[in-house]
């Protein structure tokens, strides 16, 4: 009888009489180093040479991993939903009965349903209950803020202390040295812009004016803020997220420790007091980046900068920029904590309240800076 | 009988702490195997170099003839593939569904179509008795739900190897039983080697052929062999204390 030979003849052998009506599919005892994706292959040879018949001789082997159970059920299906009789022959019952396991869990797995995309009305209205749910929540959570700053006076827990200095050190001291870095290129790049343009008029000396009035009024607490913001709001999110997802928040509330006192207010305040002294250093360094472009680069004399830096100075700009700096600081806080409470699962969620605490804080330190800027014209 | 994993005069120093000192055994193929001891002796360390995430101090570790502690990044893949591991927390990815989780190798290593590789997990879903969790995320199941998902994923390919890191912690009585019969029942039928981490008593006696104890005073393995003729035998104060669960043998 002519018959052919496939590959891997050690544990899987397939001959297919001359013919080509009858396949016969025999397994060896040894399946340890066969492949799945040889034995697919070998058993889709079989179907596209489309036999009457396949013979599954299986009296050989003892032990088949499950796997391959599953394959061979999953051929067995396909073979007779195209209409080939199988033949099975097995001297070992255990087998013939996962076998017969394995075809059965293949018929209760059902074809997956595609789901239909839910109707625009349905999606509007589906996204106006979230909206109004997550309104109801953040504004519980900024009333239990408040609550807990207005009893801040009469109840003081000696485990929040250490709290506070804690993150006053991380976002205060810790953020010193990237805001100073940021503020003083940023002074160098402003002065330097401004002094080619100023330069047409003979109007170099104005540089120092535009620097100190730019640096005390706008840009030091905006670029603290944001400074701010990338640096403690979205870790404040995630180190919150990820206490919430391994029940550290749970743990506190049953040791009777209100979560939004012990682990959002600390952090609140410490960032609204960081917040404007990192915008003095802002400012100072801002206006030091342009006193090295004046003197070495646009050779403006010392004296002259600094009198000019003087007389543009003012203590009302200085104390307007404290005062949104504490409000950003509040605002930078307050998002990065509450995104973090919102974490609910899995990691992808902390990633995911991290950069939501960055693009909402920077948002909303630019809207309320409008707002200020607003408020100052019309005062 | 043929020995899979050897683990030569290994030792471990953690800046300037020694945490396993010259450690040597061997495990054969096709057994159950479990590395006992008190908590910091080294066993997750030594689980660690096993699977060649960590690289010892000194020493070698040879699986399946290949020593793994200078394999290329190529080769070490070839020989982790062989392995099977059940994290202590599970190690489910958290940012994918249940069967997600176990799809990933086989998509990664095997070329089978989607219609094969869902019935290959939905049977070891299966196998591990679980059922309509499919569309689950690890952070929606309990415990020892997630330690039978974990499980069923590093059964996935059916490895050869397969380790166990404290897989009944965790786990009510019954679940824990079950899950010991079924860690006898893999290695019956697959054929699988099985290394087991555990505190468990009750489920060292049940399943390991062999074990080796480590004790964190010596960084090293105490005693070895059969855990049933260890509790009778030993003359060792720890290994006894141990295996007979008596409060600190030290006086």
């Amino acid at each position: 009888m002519g018959s052919q030979s496939l590959i891997n003849p050690k544990s899987i052998n397939i001959t297919l009489d001359q013919s080509m009506d009858i396949a016969t599919i025999t397994l060896t005892n040894d399946m340890g180093d066969l492949s799945l994706d040889t034995f697919i292959e070998n058993l889709e040879y079989v179907f596209k040479k489309n036999p009457k018949k396949v013979i599954l001789n299986l009296t050989d082997v003892s032990k088949i991993g499950d796997n391959f159970i599953i394959l061979l059920a999953f051929y067995m299906q396909r073979f007779i939903k195209a209409g080939i009789n199988v033949d099975l022959q097995s001297s070992n019952q255990q087998i013939e009965e996962s076998l017969k396991n394995a075809t059965e869990l293949l018929n209760q797995i059902k074809p997956e349903r595609i789901s239909k995309s839910p109707l625009l009305l349905e999606q509007i209205g589906d996204y106006s209950v979230a909206s109004i749910r997550s309104l109801k929540k953040t504004i519980e959570f900024v009333g239990e803020i408040l609550i807990c700053f207005l009893r801040m006076p009469f109840t003081r827990s000696r485990a929040q202390k250490g709290h506070l200095i804690k993150n006053l050190y991380n976002v205060g001291i810790g953020g010193i040295p990237i805001v100073i870095l940021i503020s003083m290129l940023l002074g160098l790049v402003v002065a330097f812009m401004t002094s080619i343009q100023l330069q047409q008029f003979g109007a170099q000396i104005y540089v120092a004016s535009l620097i100190t009035i730019a640096m005390t009024k706008e840009l030091g607490p905006l670029m603290t803020g944001i400074i701010v913001s990338g640096r403690s709001g979205s870790s404040f999110a995630s180190e919150i997220g990820a206490m919430k997802i391994a029940e550290e928040l749970d743990a506190l509330s049953s040791m009777g420790l209100n979560v939004t006192r012990f682990i959002v207010i600390p952090k609140m305040l410490s960032t609204a007091i960081s917040l404007p002294i990192l915008s003095l250093f802002s400012q100072f360094f801002g206006i030091f980046g342009g006193f090295i472009v004046a003197i070495f680069i646009i050779g403006l004399s010392p004296n002259a900068y600094l009198t000019q830096t003087i007389q543009s100075l003012n203590l009302f700009d200085i104390w307007w920029g404290t005062l949104k700096c504490v409000v950003f600081g509040l605002l930078i806080s307050g998002i990065g904590c509450y995104e973090g409470l919102k974490v609910e699962k899995g990691a992808t969620s902390v990633g995911e309240a991290a950069t939501s605490a960055v693009v909402k804080g920077i948002f909303f330190i630019i809207l309320f800076d409008s707002i200020f800027a607003i408020i100052l014209v019309y005062w | 009988m043929k020995e899979i994993i050897k683990v030569k005069n290994v030792s471990v120093i953690f800046s300037d702490r020694p945490v396993l000192e010259n450690v040597s055994f061997t495990v054969y193929e096709g057994e159950i195997f479990a590395i006992i001891g008190g908590s910091g002796s080294g066993k997750s360390t030594l689980l660690k170099l096993m699977t060649g995430l960590l690289k010892p101090t000194k020493g070698q570790i040879i699986i399946d003839t290949i020593d793994i502690t200078n394999l290329d990044e190529s080769n070490y893949f070839n020989v982790i593939g062989k392995f099977g591991i059940l994290f202590q927390n599970s190690g489910l990815i958290g940012s994918m569904t249940i069967k997600e989780n176990l799809m990933l190798p086989l998509l990664h290593h095997t070329k089978l179509s989607l219609e094969q590789i869902e019935a290959i997990v939905k049977y070891k879903l299966a196998l591990v008795g679980l059922k309509n969790v499919e569309t689950l995320y690890p952070s929606e199941l309990s415990g020892g739900m997630k330690k039978r998902a974990g499980l069923a994923r590093a059964l996935v390919l059916n490895p050869k190897i397969i380790f166990l890191d404290e897989p009944s912690s965790g786990l009510d009585p019954i679940a824990s039983a079950s899950l010991d019969e079924l860690i006898i029942e893999l290695n019956k039928v697959l054929g699988s080697t099985i290394i087991v981490i555990t505190h468990d008593l009750q489920s060292i006696f049940k399943i390991a052929h062999r074990a080796i104890l480590l004790e964190g005073t010596t960084k090293g393995i105490i005693a070895e062999g059969d855990p049933k003729y260890l509790k009778e035998n030993s003359a060792h104060p720890f290994v006894k204390a141990f295996f007979n669960r008596l409060p600190s043998w030290r006086t």
